[in-house]
């Protein structure tokens, strides 16, 4: 499966996903206006990727800042890999956090609540 | 504006502690430039990090529910993309900051934001985050639209009730103002 990597924007944050690896990174801002547009892709990718793989997923968010858009689509991202989860799969969910920011941590709160995953929350 | 004018018209904007203020039709690129340079200064003036990161994430939910919402538009020709007109302030008032930002919008609309406005400010924090959650969990993504939890995130980031305004333009608008104040600490 093909590699799906996007460069950091402004307003959009570096995406890395990378089959072969096993990896599926998230890294910066994301503030589009209009975010459902700029996941669909990954949506795509990530359950494609979901439904072949046997081996033990590492997903990295490190998001200094989201907006309430790109949360959602957080939310789905986290939603997917729950159900996959439960289908048996083994998937890691790493959050970083600037010490000082604490939007980000309470982003990373807000989603570990009621979420069946493992989930952590990590200071950087 | 008369050129003599435009003196006493930068002695208010002073006066009011407004540290950026832009009128006009808002595109990706406005945001992220205010926004990034609003930021830094903020981050700079304070020396918090919060601070400066809620003054920028409400200005950024104000601006884009203007994007996604406001009902003045500037299309030239039908070919082209039409664009989102409004109002944003960024102010400071003492040590605290305030966002302040305003829009035309269809008088049909003016009960369904000013319910959802006074719904919220009826909330304390505990609750405004619980919606807040559950909004976030539960509702359906929209493609083109934002979340619908703009509001809510706003009334998160203040410690303020959400001040609001609107004034009638003519049959057809009303003008929105939202004015946040937002905690320095």
């Amino acid at each position: 499966m093909e590699n799906l990597i996007y460069k950091a924007t402004k307003s959009t944050p570096d995406i890395n996903l990378n089959a072969a690896d096993n990896l599926i990174e998230i890294t910066g801002q994301s503030y589009p206006e209009d975010s459902t547009t700029f996941y669909q892709p990954i949506f795509s990718w990530i359950k494609e990727y979901l439904s072949q793989t046997t081996a033990k997923v590492n997903v990295k968010f490190k998001l200094v800042y989201l907006n309430t858009s790109s949360s959602k689509c957080v939310m789905t991202i986290l939603d997917l890999l729950e159900d996959a989860h439960a289908e048996g799969k083994e998937i890691v969910v790493n959050w970083h956090y600037d010490s000082e920011n604490d939007a980000a941590l309470e982003s990373g709160e807000d989603f570990r609540e009621d979420l069946d995953l493992n989930f952590n929350l990590v200071e950087d | 504006m008369k050129i003599e004018d435009l003196y006493s018209f930068n002695n208010q904007l002073n006066r009011d502690g407004i540290l950026y203020c832009y009128s006009g039709p808002f595109t990706r690129g406005i945001v992220e430039e205010i926004g990034e340079m609003m930021r830094r200064k903020i981050e700079k003036e304070t020396n918090s990090m919060n601070t400066s990161m809620k003054v920028f994430s409400v200005f950024v939910e104000q601006v884009q529910n203007i994007m996604n919402h406001s009902d003045g538009k500037i299309q030239e020709t039908q070919e082209e993309a039409s664009y989102s007109e409004g109002i944003a302030i960024i102010g400071k008032s003492g040590e605290d900051y305030y966002t302040l930002c305003g829009n035309l919008v269809d008088k049909t609309k003016k009960e369904i934001i000013e319910n959802s406005i006074i719904e919220i400010n009826k909330l304390d924090k505990a609750e405004v985050k619980q919606l807040y959650k559950q909004k976030l969990k539960n509702d359906e993504l929209k493609v083109g639209k934002g979340a619908g939890i703009g509001l809510l995130d706003i009334a998160r980031k203040s410690n303020e009730p959400l001040k609001y305004h609107f004034h009638d333009v003519d049959d057809k608008y009303v003008f929105f103002s939202l004015y946040v104040k937002i905690t320095n600490n």
